[in-house]
């Protein structure tokens, strides 16, 4: 492996570029982090690329140029300015923790943790260590997403009396090691996965943590592929529908008392604001973020900001905080929904 | 059959294999091994607390593992188009070798071609009236040939297969009638449907791989009730509360599936190898998107060519020997199935109600 400044001082060297290590070879890094990483000038030279599959480790360099690769990123922690957690859901506390005790700059997938003590304790180490904890919540970064928060905060709609948010379609990642499916990982599914996307959003557009009234999946002990949570925020309430099984609306509606914002999760053209009178209004959103890719980008140029000179994240632990807090209250409410057609193999029972 | 029974299930991403896992780790029948080609076809299957492993029949390896250790095979995989026959004997080497006590193999009806009247086993197959048939037909005779080996394997070929999760029979179906747009005419649609639902199915399946006497058998899996195409697409468009169908001439119906041709040709052949680049322009240009999307509704609404001989003919698979030696009943009637397919189909979003679609189109 290559060898770098550690970053424990706060800054690494302002001149040269960061050496940075990239912990889990799989979609995320090869679609993501590495094509973002090295097309910053000098950061291909130093990057290292981790994976205990040493061969998809080797497959990602070999595809992307890159010279070092390394099986245990433990090995890798005294020689690196920063690290890219892209590891599976249920080692990410883990690997964030060790790497931010040794003094590195954190950049992690979401979800950051499974709870929120855990992400209190990361944050809590983090600044211990003189380092940052910045978390890939790209969604925040979606035109439609930065937009709602913009009018919701400049009162476009007043008070938030509803908020809807509905996504979901067949399950298409390119996994490569299915970490997210049954027992495989934390056993959590699409609520840990795409919903820490979702409601932290939703907690950041309105700007705390909701009361969650109800929350319902399809898990039979394996990871759940549907999920709903329900919730109450003051005088508001709101729903979240994910699927990972059948394609939603993918948008989001929330109604004020004085007017309401549609907008779509993936079709960035627009959002339309409704005012009390029921006037409609397309808002462009005219964003240099063109496509998922472009919001990935920006978080890793971020990334590399913080290390060389101090940037704030562009989401940080504590931006995340109340999402992995609500999606841990979900979980703690669990109940399935009812669903005749599953138990129906009750008629066919001769058979068995 | 014993619990202690470990199953392979290949194809348990999909429609088919992905309820036998469900009937079989639900009912605690036996251990289930849930073998998927892709890990993101694991989203359903995940939903339990049972054993997933690659198995891409494609990849020797990944099969030989897979199939380590279990006593019976499901075999669910679509194993259809160039290649399907050397990954169907991937499989049944693998099961072969390792001493599998029981394969039960899925194929089709299909593979008797265009027939009339009632049809029993004995009917001979082929030719194959399409690449799907044709493969089904060729898989058979593999299988004949491990049979001959001495291999305990057992083929079923299951007619329309509906219920929830089949994209083809009730998804599609589904979203034809909602749309209001789907021209097909109630002359064209006067042939048997032999409607089966998924559980009727899977019950087949267990008792094929419980029923001794089943080994180098072949049994026809159907339904019960005969009914048409057009009782079908009434029954569920009622259950729905979606209109009448568009009264068009059959042919009208099909100029406008002739006229669609060419596109659904070309539209195959560049997702299979422009895949990549068309998805980069989809999500950067808004009028590619709009297409696109116009294009995917379009041939997803209108009936293709080859379903116009579907929807005609009048066979009628008979069940009397899966019933003599399997001690197969089907117990889900017509209604009963769209009755289950229906709350599925609300459950998951398709239908607009509830709180789950948005009043602005986006």
């Amino acid at each position: 492996m290559t060898t770098g400044g550690n970053a424990g001082d706060g800054g690494g060297d302002r001149a040269a570029p960061p050496t940075v290590a990239v912990i889990g070879c799989g979609a995320i890094a090869r679609l993501q982090h590495v094509p973002a990483l090295v097309k910053h000038p000098g950061v291909r030279e130093r990057l290292v690329l981790v994976d205990q599959d040493l061969d998809r480790a080797r497959e990602l360099a070999y595809a992307f140029g890159v010279a070092s690769i390394a099986a245990d990123y433990r090995d890798v922690l005294g020689g690196v300015d920063g690290v890219v957690i892209a590891l599976p859901h249920h080692l990410h506390y883990r690997a964030a923790l060790d790497c931010l005790r040794a003094g590195v700059h954190v950049l992690c997938e979401k979800p950051l943790a499974e709870s929120a003590a855990e992400v209190a304790e990361l944050g809590a180490v983090a600044e211990q260590s003189h380092v940052t904890l910045a978390v890939n919540n790209t969604r925040r970064l979606f035109p439609p997403s930065r937009k709602v928060q913009e009018l919701l905060s400049e009162g476009a709609i007043g008070a938030v009396r509803f908020l809807g948010y509905y996504d979901g379609a067949k399950y298409g990642w390119p996994s490569a090691s299915g970490f997210a499916f049954g027992l495989r990982g934390t056993g959590k599914g699409i609520l840990l996965d795409a919903g820490a996307h979702v409601l932290d959003v939703v907690c950041w557009w309105l700007g705390h943590k909701p009361h969650v009234t109800a929350y319902m999946d399809d898990s039979f002990g394996g990871s759940e592929a549907v999920a709903k949570v329900s919730f109450t925020d003051g005088a508001a309430r709101g729903e979240v529908h994910l699927s990972w099984l059948a394609k939603l609306r993918n948008g989001f509606r929330i109604e004020g008392e004085a007017g309401s914002i549609v907008g779509s999760v993936y079709d960035w053209h627009a959002v339309e604001l409704t005012s009390r009178s029921g006037k409609r209004k397309q808002i462009p959103l005219n964003s240099r973020v063109r496509t998922i890719r472009d919001a990935g980008r920006l978080v890793v140029e971020n990334f590399i900001g913080v290390i060389q000179s101090g940037r704030p994240p562009l989401v940080s632990a504590q931006d995340v905080a109340p999402s992995i807090a609500m999606i841990e209250e979900c979980y703690a409410r669990r109940r399935r929904f009812d669903m005749p057609w599953h138990d129906a193999w009750e008629q066919i029972r001769y058979a068995l | 059959m014993p619990s202690d029974h470990r199953v392979l299930i290949t194809g348990a991403g999909g429609f088919i294999g992905g309820r036998v896992a469900e009937v079989l780790h639900g009912s605690g029948c036996a251990q289930v091994r849930a073998g998927v080609r892709k890990w993101a076809g694991a989203a359903r299957i995940g939903r339990l607390p049972v054993e997933i492993v690659r198995c891409d029949l494609a990849d020797p390896r990944q099969v030989d593992a897979a199939c380590n250790g279990v006593t019976v095979v499901v075999q669910c995989a679509r194993a259809t188009g160039p290649g399907s026959e050397a990954q169907l004997r991937n499989l049944l080497e693998a099961a072969y070798r390792r001493g599998v006590t029981r394969v039960v193999h899925l194929s089709t009806a299909e593979v008797y071609g265009a027939v009339a009247g009632d049809v029993h086993e004995e009917h001979p197959v082929g030719p194959g009236q399409s690449d799907y048939a044709r493969s089904k037909i060729a898989a058979e005779q593999v299988c004949a040939e491990y049979i001959a080996r001495g291999l305990p394997l057992v083929v079923l070929r299951p007619t329309i297969v509906y219920g929830p999760f089949s994209e083809a029979y009730t998804v599609r179906v589904v979203e034809r009638l909602l749309s209001g747009r789907w021209s097909l005419p109630e002359e064209s649609c006067r042939g048997t449907c032999n409607l089966l639902y998924v559980d009727d199915l899977v019950a087949a399946i267990v008792l094929a791989l419980r029923t001794d006497q089943a080994v180098a058998e072949t049994f026809n899996v159907n339904g019960s009730e005969r009914v048409t195409w057009n009782q079908y697409f009434r029954a569920l468009g009622e259950a729905l509360g979606a209109g009448i169908l568009d009264p068009k001439g059959v042919l009208a119906a099909r100029v406008s599936a002739w006229l669609l041709q060419p596109v659904r040709a070309s539209a195959h052949f560049l997702l299979k190898h422009q895949q990549d680049r068309i998805m980069a322009l989809y999500e950067r240009y808004r009028p590619v998107r709009r297409l696109l999307r116009r294009a995917e509704s379009l041939m997803r609404e209108m009936p293709a060519m080859g379903e116009f001989g579907l929807y005609r003919r009048t066979a009628f698979y008979v069940t009397e020997k899966a019933q003599r030696i399997l001690g197969y009943q089907p117990t889900f009637t017509m209604a009963s199935g769209i009755a289950l397919s229906v709350a599925w189909l609300r459950h998951e979003g398709y239908l607009r109600d509830g709180g789950t679609h948005l009043s602005a189109a986006h």
